[in-house]
């Protein structure tokens, strides 16, 4: 996997042509929205993508990937998330489960997941978060016990975005409850649609529902549906959270928001400078996103680099809807297809970026480390 | 001569020849680093040898750029380096002792007749005092002319580093005309890729001392290094930098490749401004009463990043500029731009 992966300029320009192409084929059957990466669910429109071969774009091609690099993947990723296109469906399972399994998974694993991953078939949920576990994530309580060589899983998770509509959960569970927190944890693939899985749907503050509290009752899951080792969840668990964060998600969250800014940039006496504060921003950032997958493509883990891009690129984000806001001078309005809309929708879903995937506070104890070791 | 190496080696280099250059008693005179900076032919860096140069590209002038502001060292150094790649063979018969700076002459007016004549005043000019020859870019001509040259009249003042921040008064001085719209403009995208560089290496000068600062400093019964405030304050700079110093690279891309070049260079003095600011006020906030003496070395650091943000236009009418590139050049300009940075890097 830690081949060096090198692809022209020319190919990556004929790809970005092709996702255009492909979004603009649809751009009928969705409305841009901020966020649109937790938020628009379409699974057709997944499949679809699947289909051009836009999923699973870096996975080997036995795997049914495109054996592409991560700088593919980042300009697939950033055209989606520009268009404000539903990409929610197969997100999760894309970004950071699909990997997971190629990092740690065994063969058999990787040919029953990865192929339908990639195909926008297979839709998963994270189970990773309890409402004791929240930061602290190796404080999970949920058990998985062996049943045979198989495995029984109880205990409650939260915020699991998408659950109601995934046919699988990734479930970070607890297997030896004896040593020390950080022992002890392992990593499942679980069937949503199993007995004793409940969804109950939790309301965000915009009145939408898009995350869940999950319960499992002794859910049985198959053996071979461990990934990785049992015992080394916490390991891959780090690993898995490190690799996700530097993606152009962590960016472009509120993007639609900055392109009406800029139809308005410098007219009825609204400066321009804090307009070129924000490109002047937009840009180092895509500098640290396009380095972090040039990294990756080298064979790297750069993951100072982004827990840095993480907690800049969500400040960004914010900032970016307030600097709007501001310069607008237009009244957030909830959920419409205006410009008041998109920032009704951008404002209101802000809260959320320095939350999810680690918050500003732990990644900041993440750089501090790097600089000042214990 | 091309820099190879590391950051460290250069460093280290950096180090060894300018230890002990404090802040300039008199900023007036030549610096006495600037020997040793010649002896090393440093000043030629980023000039074809076919130019009496030494070779090397703007990558390398940036490097040292950074270097030098690391160790807070004084010297006329990227100025000259620019002014003299600008003037390319009119300057081939200088000597590298030669101070060479470069004034932006927007406020300045030209009369051609009896040879080209300038007119007027600029302030702020940066080492002008003891230059030797001036470069001074208006309009769409950039002219050259000896410091002494009659008609020239150089005001000394210093500005908050003890750095010398000059009035420059022309009435009717005789120049020759080296270059035009494109080196003018190269000479105002240089002078601020300059000052980029210089505030990203005097913030990880701060940065370095306030790491070591906290590490060492106990109170409490610990070192603060131990406190969470603290080091989420170590976290901010450590996080800003690593951005200026990505825009930089990319900003120093784009004058290798002759893209985007304003807008690159706009971006990396607005990053690098903003990186400053944020520097400056941790450190300070991190040292508590010791950094604001005079013995420590903080001052020598935080001075030049003070002084330095507005030096190459300001980061106020570089951000503006950019906010206009981006309204006439719309949405689908600004995303060509994001796809399109980092591509240097590949
Ligand atoms: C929109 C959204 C979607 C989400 N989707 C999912 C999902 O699909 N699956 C999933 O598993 N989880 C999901 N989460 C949950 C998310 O991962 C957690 O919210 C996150 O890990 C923080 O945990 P917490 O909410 O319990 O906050 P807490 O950990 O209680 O933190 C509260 C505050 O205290 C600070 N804090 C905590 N510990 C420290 C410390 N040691 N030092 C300094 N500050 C500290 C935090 O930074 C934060 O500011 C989602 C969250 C959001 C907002």
């Amino acid at each position: 996997m830690s081949q060096i992966r090198q692809e022209s300029p020319e190919q990556l320009a004929q790809l970005r042509t092709q996702v255009r192409a492909l979004i603009d084929g649809w751009r009928d059957r969705f409305t841009p929205r901020a966020d649109a990466w937790l938020r628009g669910y379409d699974r057709g429109f997944s499949q679809a993508l699947g289909e051009a071969g836009m999923l699973g774009i870096t996975w080997p091609e036995e795997v049914g990937g495109g054996g592409r690099s991560n700088r593919a993947r980042l300009v697939v990723t950033e055209e989606l998330l520009r268009a404000g296109a539903p990409v929610a469906a197969h997100w999760i399972a894309d970004r950071q489960i699909g990997p997971a399994i190629l990092r740690e998974g065994t063969p058999e694993l990787r040919q029953e997941f990865l192929p339908r991953i990639a195909a926008g078939d297979a839709t998963f949920c994270l189970c990773m978060s309890e409402t004791e576990a929240g930061s602290d994530l190796a404080a999970v309580r949920t058990r998985a016990v062996r049943d045979g060589d198989d495995w029984r899983i109880t205990g409650t998770k939260i915020w699991t975005s998408q659950a109601h509509r995934s046919e699988y959960a990734y479930v970070l569970a607890r297997t030896d409850a004896s040593g020390p927190k950080h022992e002890g944890l392992t990593e499942f693939i679980l069937d949503m649609g199993s007995d004793g899985v409940e969804v109950r749907p939790i309301i965000d503050l915009q009145g939408e529902h898009h995350f869940n509290e999950v319960v499992f009752d002794d859910v049985l899951v198959p053996g071979r549906w461990v990934i990785g080792e049992v015992g080394g969840g916490w390991t891959q668990v780090t690993e898995q959270l490190a690799f996700e964060r530097g993606g152009a998600e962590r960016v472009l969250s509120t993007y639609l928001v900055l392109e009406e800014l800029v139809k308005v940039a410098g007219r009825d006496g609204r400066d321009l400078e804090a307009v070129g504060r924000l490109i002047a921003r937009l840009l180092s950032l895509r500098q640290m996103l396009w380095s972090i997958a040039s990294a990756m493509d080298a064979g790297d883990a750069p993951i100072r680099q982004a827990a840095i891009v993480k907690r800049l690129g969500t400040t960004f984000e914010q900032e970016l809807a307030e600097t709007a806001r501001y310069l607008l001078g237009t009244v957030p309005t909830p959920l419409a297809t205006s410009v008041s809309g998109l920032l009704g929708d951008a404002l209101l879903a802000s809260p959320g970026f320095g939350i999810r995937g680690g918050t500003t506070e732990i990644l900041g104890t993440i750089i501090a480390r790097e600089e000042l070791p214990a | 001569m091309r820099l190879d190496g590391s950051r460290e080696m250069l460093d280290g280099v950096v180090a060894d020849v300018l230890t002990g250059v404090d802040d300039l008693e008199d900023p007036h005179v030549v610096p006495p680093a600037w020997a040793t900076v010649v002896e090393l032919d440093w000043p030629l860096v980023g000039i074809p040898e076919g130019f009496g140069g030494a070779g090397g590209t703007v990558a390398d002038v940036v490097a040292l750029t950074e270097a030098v502001a690391r160790q807070a060292a004084s010297v006329p150094l990227h100025e000259t380096q620019l002014a003299r790649s600008l003037v390319g063979m009119a300057a081939v018969d200088l000597p590298a002792s030669a101070v060479i700076i470069p004034v932006d002459g927007r406020a300045l007016t030209i009369t051609a007749g009896d040879g080209t004549r300038v007119d007027g005043e600029v302030t702020g000019v940066g080492w002008a005092s003891i230059a030797d020859h001036l470069v001074v870019g208006i309009d769409d001509q950039l002219l050259w002319l000896p410091a002494d040259t009659a008609g020239v009249q150089i005001e000394p003042g210093v500005d908050v580093a003890n750095e010398p921040f000059d009035t420059v008064t022309f009435s009717s001085a005789q120049a020759q005309v080296v270059g035009d719209r494109r080196a003018v403009e190269a000479l105002r995208n240089g002078a601020a890729l300059g000052r980029a560089a210089g505030l990203v290496g005097a913030a990880q000068g701060a940065a370095k001392l306030t790491i070591e600062h906290v590490a060492a400093r106990e109170q409490f019964g610990r070192p603060l290094a131990k406190f969470q405030l603290v080091r989420a304050g170590i976290a901010d700079m450590a996080a800003e930098l690593e951005l200026a110093r990505g825009a930089l690279s990319d900003a120093v891309d784009a004058h290798l490749d002759d893209r985007d070049m304003e807008l690159r260079t706009g971006v990396a003095l607005s990053s690098a401004a903003r990186t400053a600011t944020l520097v400056l006020r941790t450190s300070h906030q991190l040292h508590g009463a010791i950094g604001v003496t005079r013995e420590h070395a903080l001052h020598r650091f935080t001075r030049r990043l003070w002084a330095w943000r507005d030096r190459a236009g300001s980061q106020r009418s570089w951000e503006g500029r950019l906010g206009e590139l981006a309204a006439n050049g719309g949405p689908d300009e600004v995303w060509r731009w994001f796809t399109s940075t980092g591509d240097g890097a590949a």
